[in-house]
């Protein structure tokens, strides 16, 4: 059990081009902290930092309050899961997991007990006497996560230990994970670009984005108020709309969308902030969620009348595109399946504008 | 079909039937060793020549010596080959491609025009005529031709394996030897076959340097046979055979080693 803490990690690769920037996190003991953000954003490798698999090229890292920057990966008493399972093909699935015991010198029958034990947790019992090719993707997969709990390391890391599964799967270790964090009590550590696997497991985010720490929140917290419109846009499925348009009006403030599609009043409890941006231009920002089908009675909101482009059916839901004009930039809604609206046809639709979130245009940050 | 089995015949046939020759004429009696028929086996075939080999000559010295000399030339090169393609595959460091490039351009170079030079040079370290000249020659030969080949096969071996190794609890050389090398297999053998071959059936850099004939190897025994006014074509075929028997031993014996997907279920694929 440990705390992680990471102070104004930096790395550089050859030639100073910079994929980690001043991240600074603390993560408490037992705690299941996500990283997550788009390919290339620097999450991965703030992973193998703490692991030791890459150098630290400015800052410090902390496990359990020690300065580990000069520890072999083998010191840090870490374990890892790997995206594409690394398992060692020679071996058996029990070599495998026991590998690291026996290296530590445990005694065999400890080993025994202990690489059972893990077997028995992941329910690969009876698959300890293959070898990696003879399991499949989910079993390979267990076996990895085997390999991970069975030397009871102070933090545990994963580096989009889900990526290679198919989506059923994936759902399923997912909640294993998360059950496995339960049971465990140990700090973990998991990289994802899947914003879905980021809020359903993790206890803290940390969004990144080109190397730079975009916001550390809960879960909700990030979908309900986040900091920037990276963040808006990357938490949540489908993603946040957004719209650019003027805030007009002197007493009571109104957003006007640019190409003139749409005007709705800002709400009162947002106006005091917008205020200073009256005949500014700023961004807009609503889940699909967020914005109801007109026809639906005892709801407030913005009137908006948009072009069906496409319609598809989720089964307990529908989303539906649309855009203002045929050509227009496209925009998502998401209904419940009750009727399905026609593609290609005009629809009035609510926007629910107490749950809107306004962008600076320049800086991205909210207002 | 028919067509494609029709070519592999010819073609078994036009290697075989050399190697049949020479065990034609090792099994001649002694006055019918020029004889030119096609037979396939001859009349009044004889081990004698095998007997007078192993005998009256100098053949398991020589055998001895060859032995020594490709037994060291093997561990040298997989040693030093399975090391210097390790580094060259995984670690970045000055100079790489440029040794790289260095190893593949000695390989452009016939060994013959190498002789002087290479005989100057043992001469001035004392190592003419003597076991570990011969050695030194044929491992630095064979290494360019090794650490590529080994190099190029631990590219294909995915790298979070040692990562795996080192979080589990190895150091870099622990993981290298745990891990990198047992799934290096097959790139070990032709290693350790390609040194084994450069030593074994090897004459011109041999003829320079195992001047004593205490030191010959096989190739240089053999040639003994062949005397100004006459060749013991008998003694000749029989040592040819008895030269190739360790070599396909050792084949036979590696061969197993010789698979491919020995890192199959290591990582998603």
């Amino acid at each position: 059990m440990a705390s992680v803490r990471l102070e104004n990690l930096k790395k550089n690769y050859e030639g100073g081009k910079s994929v980690v920037n001043n991240v600074n996190v603390d993560i408490d003991d037992k705690e299941f902290v996500v990283f997550v953000g788009p390919s290339g954003c620097g999450k991965s490798t703030t992973l193998r930092m703490i692991a030791g698999l890459e150098d630290v090229t400015e800052g410090n890292v902390f496990i359990d309050g020690r300065l580990v920057n000069e520890l072999p990966p083998k010191d840090r008493d870490i374990a890892m899961v790997f995206q594409n399972y690394a398992l060692y093909p020679h071996m058996t699935v029990f070599d495998n997991i026991a590998f690291g015991l026996k290296l530590r010198g445990f005694p065999k029958p400890e080993v025994m007990k202990r690489v059972h034990e893990a077997a028995s947790i992941l329910g690969i019992e009876e698959l300890l006497d293959r070898k990696p090719k003879a399991l499949s993707g989910g079993q390979r997969q267990r076996a990895a996560i085997g390999r991970a709990i069975v030397r009871k390391p102070k933090v545990f890391l994963f580096d989009e230990p889900l990526s290679n599964l198919d989506a059923k799967l994936r759902v399923q270790m997912r909640t294993e994970i998360s059950r496995l964090h339960q049971r465990l009590e140990t700090t973990m550590i998991y990289v994802t670009h899947d914003q879905t696997e980021a809020m359903t497991m993790g206890d803290k985010i940390v969004v990144m984005k080109d190397g730079y720490v975009q916001q550390i929140a809960e879960p909700l917290e990030l979908y309900n108020h986040p900091r920037n419109k990276f963040v808006a846009g990357f938490i949540g499925s489908p993603a946040m709309n957004f719209f650019e348009g003027a805030i007009v009006g002197a007493t009571a403030l109104i957003f006007r969308e640019q190409q003139g599609a749409f005007k709705l009043s800002i709400p009162r409890e947002k106006s005091r902030k917008l205020r200073g941006y009256a005949g500014k231009t700023v961004v807009l920002g609503l889940r699909p969620e967020h914005i109801y089908r007109g026809s639906l009675k005892g709801l407030k909101g913005a009137k908006v009348s948009v072009d069906v482009q496409v319609v598809e059916p989720m089964g307990n839901e529908i989303y539906v595109y649309f855009s203002f004009g045929k050509n227009g930039k496209q925009h998502t809604a998401r209904f419940d399946a009750t009727t399905m609206p026609s593609a290609g046809k005009r629809l009035e639709v609510l926007f629910d504008t107490s749950k809107a979130h306004f962008f600076d245009q320049e800086t991205e940050m909210v207002i | 079909m028919i067509s494609s089995y029709a070519m592999l015949v010819l073609f078994s046939v036009i290697a075989l039937f050399p190697v049949w020759q020479v065990v034609s004429i090792s099994l001649r009696p002694g006055n019918k060793l020029l004889s030119t028929d096609l037979e396939f086996i001859p009349s009044n075939p004889s081990l004698k020549s095998f007997v007078t080999l192993l005998t009256e000559r100098d053949f398991l010295i020589w055998m001895g010596n060859s032995a020594l000399i490709s037994i060291a030339v093997t561990i040298t090169g997989v040693a030093i080959a399975s090391m210097a393609g390790y580094g060259f595959s995984r670690f970045r460091f000055p100079g790489k491609n440029m040794g790289l490039l260095s190893l593949l351009t000695t390989q452009m170079f016939p060994a013959t025009m190498l002789l002087l030079p290479m005989y100057i040079m043992l001469i001035k370290l004392g190592l003419i005529n003597t076991y570990v000249g011969a050695i030194v020659m044929y491992s630095a030969t064979a290494l360019p031709f090794c650490i590529w080949t080994m190099k190029g096969y631990y590219d294909t071996i995915p790298t979070s394996l040692e990562e795996a190794a080192r979080i589990d609890g190895c150091s870099q050389f622990a993981a290298f030897y745990r891990i990198i090398l047992p799934l290096a297999a097959p790139a070990l053998v032709i290693t350790a076959l390609f040194s084994f071959m450069t030593a074994w059936s090897e004459y011109v850099v041999a003829a320079q340097i195992l001047q004593d004939s205490s030191l010959w190897t096989l190739p240089l025994g053999l040639k003994s046979f062949e005397a100004s006014m006459s060749t013991e074509w008998g003694l000749y075929g029989a040592a040819s055979l008895m030269v190739m028997i360790p070599v396909v031993i050792l084949f036979l014996t590696l061969s197993r080693w010789l698979v491919s997907g020995l890192t199959l279920g290591s990582v998603k694929g």
